[in-house]
């Protein structure tokens, strides 16, 4: 009989055959392990060979207190090594390698199962969602449909929300306002022209978002976007940055502010700080409600494929800057191999999306009238200061308040971009509070005439009765925009939308700033507000994350950085002729 | 089969989908859960689920969101799994 024959033969009951050298081994622990009987009463000897053998740490801390245990820990040590110089290789690998090849065996033995058995829908899908040739395409094409849904079909509640701010609710607050005999005071002022105006002006895009989180929730809910972030990993690691850099990258898409803190799941610092750098690229659901406007505005047959190119310019952007920092500030070689394990595909339930649209579009809500509403009225304040002598509080022109004397200062380093005016250059310096801010600025800063929205002295039920007919409106106009995904238009019969006071009055204003090429400076406006700095909590959230040096590094830069690209996307399209 | 994996992970060109390495290695799915399991247990795998979420340590956006885990913008991400290389042991051989 030979020593693995007689050791394999001491075993009791059932258990895996580890090759000759290893039970050996093993016996030989057992041995060590039997003569000390305080051990053997609390674990089997041949289990705690094997764990020993596989450097189990809870097992070594367990016989790390008495000095019989640090006996059997030698044993196991020197047997550990004997076992890695024969096979050349660590012992809990040969373990495992000798346990769960006889368990895959076993499985082949007793499970029978059909070609359909092991390659399930999910990996009949994978085979082309998550190929080198079809993986980007497809994500490129699910992308496009998300956008043509949040800028094309968002469209008719956009116009009813707009409708009922600037009709009904304004109405009903000057009506109270004059009932308090307040009527053409500063108060009236700062509820329609601070308020209404700059929190209202936000509110009309809970639409977009809408849409937005309900194709996201759609992607998150049936599988695809783990597929996205697969794909995608794939692009980054072949570009020679991290795979893993796009998994905070694409939580960016929702908010920069957990994409910082999702940079943790890389553990080397360099990488790190590197996606760090770039996360900010990725357009957030705040800065949409400024492309769907200027959009709309600028390029209203193209407004989805315009969006849809700002996300992708962040992408290409946050690519390329990773690329060259890779190869300068950020050189070396680090391993980013990894696995990742994809849900299988699920048809989403309609609860699951409504509880994930729900959650984030009440989360913009909130900020409306959170954070938004307080800085709206700050706005109002200090453009309510009359700057010059001239004019009394809150009974002023916007152009001559405080607040458009600071922001002319600023003005003219944007000229070259083709935005140089007060109200624009303010838009972008309210812009750091929080992306959706440069909206509502833009909203208080233009004094805009809107047309009365409900007749003149309809009653308060003549209101809700017109509030709820344009939301039907609204909703059959809804359905009638969704073939719009695919390009039909089912409205070409119909007569044009009129466009809104805020939109007339950006459009005049950068025509004006930009000597008529309103159009370009409407881009490079976009440009500048993907790619500038992030919002305060944002930046907060940077400097925890990576430091006050890298955080100061990145605002700097990104200012740098924005308008550069606007310059270059300004004077170049006029160079070329465009626009 | 555990070297199999390792090596796998270790030679593939970026990131690399369970199924496809379990379909690739003709290894039982429930099998190469079990291994994967071990390699997590025995720390060359680290799995790396909950690192995506920003913890409750952290600030909300501007106090007017849920704090850590519970921010809605955290989008699930899919599990990962880090080969730690760390752990290894150096092996040295005689030169023969």
């Amino acid at each position: 009989m030979t020593q693995h024959e007689l050791a394999y033969s001491q075993r009791e009951g059932f258990s895996i055959d580890y090759g000759r050298e290893v039970e050996e081994e093993i016996a030989r622990l057992q041995a060590v392990i039997s003569s000390h009987p305080e051990i053997t009463d609390q674990f089997p000897a041949r289990w705690l060979a094997i764990k020993l053998l596989e450097a189990d740490s809870d097992i070594q801390a367990r016989l790390m207190i008495s000095p019989e245990g640090r006996e059997v820990l030698a044993a196991a040590k020197q047997s550990a090594e004997h076992l890695a110089e024969i096979y050349g290789d660590d012992v809990d690998i040969i373990i495992g390698d000798h346990r769960y090849g006889w368990i895959n065996g076993l499985v082949k033995e007793a499970v029978r199962r059909t070609r359909e058995d092991q390659f399930t829908t999910s990996d009949k899908i994978d085979k082309i969602v998550t190929s080198r040739l079809w993986g980007i395409p497809i994500f490129l094409a699910a992308m496009w449909v998300v956008f043509k849904l949040t800028a094309d079909v968002s469209g008719p509640f956009l116009d009813w929300i707009d409708g009922v701010i600037g009709g009904p609710i304004t109405n009903w607050v000057t009506a109270i306002l004059a009932a308090l005999g307040l009527s053409g005071s500063w108060v009236e002022s700062l509820f329609v022209d601070g308020i209404l105006a700059g929190v209202g002006g936000v509110l009309v895009f809970v639409p977009v978002m809408m849409f937005l989180y309900l194709a996201l929730a759609i992607l998150e809910d049936s599988g695809y976007m783990a597929r996205a972030a697969f794909v995608m990993d794939r692009l980054m690691h072949s570009l020679g940055l991290h795979g893993k850099s796009f998994l905070p990258m694409l939580v960016g898409f929702g908010c920069t502010v957990p994409a910082f803190y999702a940079t943790r799941t890389l553990e080397n610092e360099k990488d790190r700080i590197l996606t760090g750098l770039l996360v900010p690229f990725m357009s957030c659901g705040a800065r949409l409600p400024v492309y769907i406007l200027f959009a709309a505005v600028f390029f209203p047959e193209s407004a989805g494929t315009v969006v849809l190119s700002l996300y992708m310019l962040g992408i290409v952007t946050a690519v390329i800057l990773g690329i060259v920092m890779k190869n300068t500030v950020f050189k070396g070689k680090e391993e980013s191999t990894f696995v990742m394990e994809l849900p299988p595909y699920r048809i989403p339930t309609l609860r699951g999306i409504w509880f994930h649209m729900w959650e984030r579009t009440s989360a913009f809500v909130r900020k409306a009238w959170t954070l938004i509403l307080a800085t709206s009225v700050i706005l109002w304040i200090l453009m309510a200061i009359p700057v010059g002598g001239g004019g009394r509080f809150a009974e002023i022109d916007v152009g001559d308040s405080a607040f458009a004397t600071v922001n002319r200062v600023v003005a003219p380093a944007l000229s070259p971009l083709g935005f140089g005016s007060w109200e624009a250059s303010s838009a972008l310096v309210t812009g750091f509070v929080a992306k959706e801010v440069v909206v509502s600025t833009l909203c208080q800063v233009y004094d805009i005439e809107e047309a009365p929205e409900a007749a003149e002295g309809s009653t308060f039920f003549e209101d809700i009765g017109e509030i709820f007919t344009s939301f039907i409106t609204a909703a059959v106009d809804t359905v009638k925009s969704l073939p719009l995904v695919v390009g039909i238009n089912v409205f070409e019969e119909e007569a044009e939308e009129e466009p809104t006071g805020l939109m007339k009055a950006v459009q005049t204003s950068f025509e004006d700033s930009s000597n008529g090429h309103g159009a370009l400076a409407g881009l490079a406006f976009m440009i500048f507000v993907l790619i500038y700095t992030p919002c305060m909590v944002a930046v907060a959230a940077e400097r925890q994350e990576l430091g006050m040096k890298w955080t100061w590094r990145s605002i700097i830069g990104q200012l740098l950085l924005a308008w550069l690209m606007a310059f270059v996307v300004f004077q170049g399209g006029i160079l070329l002729g465009l626009g | 089969m555990i070297r199999q994996i390792i090596d796998e992970i270790e030679n593939a060109n970026g990131a690399v989908a369970l199924n496809t390495l379990c379909l690739k290695l003709g290894i039982d799915r429930s099998a190469c859960e079990g291994m994967f399991q071990y390699l997590i247990r025995t720390g060359r795998l680290v799995k790396e689920s909950d690192l995506t979420e920003p913890g409750d340590g952290v600030q909300g956006c501007a106090s007017t969101c849920a704090k850590g885990a519970n921010c809605p913008f955290v989008a699930k991400m899919p599990d990962t799994y880090t080969l730690k290389n760390k752990y290894r042991q150096e092996i040295t051989r005689d030169p023969e």
